[in-house]
């Protein structure tokens, strides 16, 4: 249930509060471009380009650009999942409470 | 291989009865399989001592729904996992890549996909904005009737075809791993099931989850180990022998046809990412965490397991090609190259039986069991609180239902659910369900998450539009699909589908999107206009978590 709407009301006129959604839609939005950037660009190589997906990295090596690049996609989204998770578990969580002490606070003046 | 359906191939369990559907005959069946057996009543004692030690904890609505929101981030993203890694990625992808070498891998990397962005889109509001289904959030600032009502129909659609799907395949792989009989494995699964579900809610149902998640990863990793041994746990030797042996030769770890088309490839990878992000029973296990830092930590390891595991499954595929495929034991009359003993899916079992013997057979067998468990029981949960919770609670009663009489709707719910489910099983014996998972996947896609996405990131979404948005993704991702390949022909038999793809979300998913936003722009009612403006203090909670439900102390 909604608590109450004055508070809110509050916290949306609070110059963090604009600052802290700006800040982290900027990095969501940007991340999220990335992905699919990334991904679609990969199932692009397969779809128009499979020659290259099937290609070695080198003669006598058995290390294809579609294995080394899927791996490579896998690891990317875990380490850009962590990131994302590091600044909103970090930085982000931190504004957002420093931005509810300040507003309980005007509430009690 | 090739001119099977794409989802039949991994989504689901329904693979296992598609591919296994002509070893059917009580020639194949296996006989009964000690090991596995005894193996899988220690799991299941296990899980029903939890079950009951759960069950004397449960006093609440919010204890049933989401385990009073006790679940840690570890736990939960371990839970996540053990619902994404379904038995027929196991079997259903060792086996593409046994088959078609590349393409298996761009399914893993596909499948893989809808994680960031679940992280992403969905996690942090969504924990904030609900408290035991999505429907709570679809319906936060818009007619809690109407608009619920149409979210729990979309939730029930996808569980129930899920679930049905789930069982048929159930039934054929127990028979095979087992030797049980069809009819007796159902009644076991259903039954297990309602047991852990309307005893145990939530909380039995996560650890459920989490056991067999973690016996999925030991197990794999186990097989892995012993048959890399046989490579000198060198990935270059692995792939020499394997592209020498296939057929494909030097072309093994290239895509091969089952991709070729783009936009085939396009509308699969688009239900994939956004139907993950429309799976009831996934989204449900948000709310089972203390708050939103939790929620995002659960998805982040639920990633790595997730990734991990996918992995492992790659290189069981080609080991498979080079240690199975040679083998005559494990041929239909010792004939290698002909049809595989048990069907196309047994791969991973044969390859664990090679590698590590008769336990090892009987280890992986009673956890493919486990996971069918677990996975049942988390779709019977979120069908369920669909009932409990958003049709009877808010709709019927609207929000003045006792929590005892609530709590004691969830468990003719989960009962109904399970009856309906055996029911539905035994029916749909002998016909290819592959369609099922298509069905669900494109439902969870085109209904669940458009109205769901934009009621969290669009202040412009009314009740009309959620409507008309919600109800429209779920006739055409249904129509769709029953005019494709999948039921027109596979099912009805009729010569040439009117639907040229057996993955509607490319079609149905942005249908659903235009309609919202049509009716919720030409939607100048004042009704509208304070739901409008509701969302201002909707995206203050969504963004910050201030009022949000949280953890429920004992």
């Amino acid at each position: 249930m909604p608590s109450s709407s004055p508070l809110y009301a509050r916290i949306r006129r609070n110059s963090q509060f604009t600052e802290l959604v700006a800040r982290r839609n900027r990095l969501t939005l940007g991340l999220f471009v990335v992905i699919l950037v990334v991904f679609y660009a990969y199932m692009g190589l397969v779809s128009f380009w499979p020659e290259l997906i099937g290609r070695r990295l080198s003669e006598g090596s058995n290390l294809t650009f579609g294995v080394v690049g899927g791996v490579s996609l896998f690891v990317f989204f875990c380490a850009l999942s962590g990131f994302y998770v590091y600044r909103a578990n970090g930085e982000f969580d931190q504004m957002t409470r420093k931005l509810i002490a300040q507003v309980e606070q005007e509430e009690e003046r | 291989m090739k001119t099977r359906p794409l989802f039949s191939l991994c989504l689901a369990f329904c693979s296992a009865s598609a591919l296994a559907a002509p070893a059917m005959d009580a020639a194949t069946r296996q006989p009964l399989n000690l090991a596995a057996i005894g193996m899988f009543l220690v799991f299941v004692v296990f899980t029903l001592c939890i079950t009951w030690w759960a069950a004397r904890r449960m006093r609440s609505t919010a204890d049933f729904y989401s385990a009073g929101g006790g679940i840690t981030g570890l736990q939960n993203g371990l839970a996540l996992a053990g619902d994404y890694m379904s038995a027929s990625t196991l079997l259903g992808i060792t086996a593409l890549i046994y088959t078609s070498g590349m393409d298996g891998y761009i399914y893993l990397i596909a499948f893989f996909a809808g994680w960031p962005v679940l992280l992403l889109l969905m996690t942090e509001r969504m924990r904030n904005l609900g408290r035991f289904t999505f429907a709570d959030i679809t319906s936060y600032r818009l007619d809690q009737g109407k608009v619920r009502t149409m979210a729990a129909i979309g939730s029930l659609t996808v569980v129930c075809f899920y679930l049905v799907a789930q069982m048929v395949g159930a039934g054929q792989l127990i028979k095979l791993l087992f030797g049980l009989d069809y009819h007796i494995a159902l009644l076991i699964v259903g039954a297990l099931m309602m047991l852990y579900v309307t005893f145990g809610g939530m909380v039995a149902t996560t650890w459920v989850q989490i056991i067999k998640a973690f016996l999925l990863m030991v197990g794999g990793t186990l097989v892995l180990l012993l048959a890399m041994n046989e490579f000198d746990f060198s990935y270059d030797t692995l792939v020499s022998r394997a592209m020498s042996v296939h057929g494909l030769g030097d072309h093994l770890l290239a895509p091969g046809s089952l991709l070729a088309d783009p936009l085939t490839a396009l509308s699969l990878s688009l239900g994939l990412v956004f139907g993950t992000a429309g799976l009831p029973h996934i989204l449900m296990r948000f709310f089972t965490v203390s708050d939103a830092k939790e929620a995002r930590k659960s998805v982040l390891y639920a990633t790595g397991f997730i990734g991990y595991f996918f992995n492992v499954i790659f290189l069981l595929g080609l080991a498979s090609i080079v240690i199975v495929s040679q083998d005559p034991q494990y041929f239909e009359g010792g004939q290698v190259g002909g049809k595989l003993l048990g069907g196309g899916n047994m791969v991973a079992m044969h390859l664990a039986q090679a590698v590590g013997g008769d336990m090892m057979l009987g280890f992986l067998s009673a956890v493919t069991f486990a996971t069918i468990l677990a996975v049942v029981s988390g779709l019977a949960l979120a069908g369920a609180s669909a009932i409990a919770h958003d049709l009877y609670a808010r709709v019927i009663k609207k929000g003045t239902a006792s929590e005892a009489q609530e709590l004691r709707v969830t468990k003719f719910a989960t009962l109904g659910l399970g009856l309906v489910a055996i029911g539905l099983g035994i029916v749909f014996e002998n016909t290819n369900v592959a369609f099922m998972v298509a069905l669900a996947f494109g439902i969870a896609a085109s209904a669940n998450f458009p109205v769901l996405f934009l009621s969290m990131f669009w202040r412009g979404l009314t009740t009309r539009g959620a409507l008309v948005g919600g109800y429209t993704g779920l006739v055409s991702a249904m129509a769709f699909v029953v005019l494709s390949k999948l039921v027109w022909v596979d099912v009805f038999h009729f010569s040439e589908a009117l639907f040229p793809y057996t993955q509607p979300a490319l079609f149905s998913m942005p249908l659903a999107f235009l309609a919202a936003y049509v009716f919720s722009k030409l939607d100048h009612s004042t009704r509208a206009n304070t739901e409008r403006k509701a969302f201002e203090d909707q995206y203050v909670r969504g963004q910050t978590g201030v009022g949000a439900s949280g953890a429920t102390a004992h």
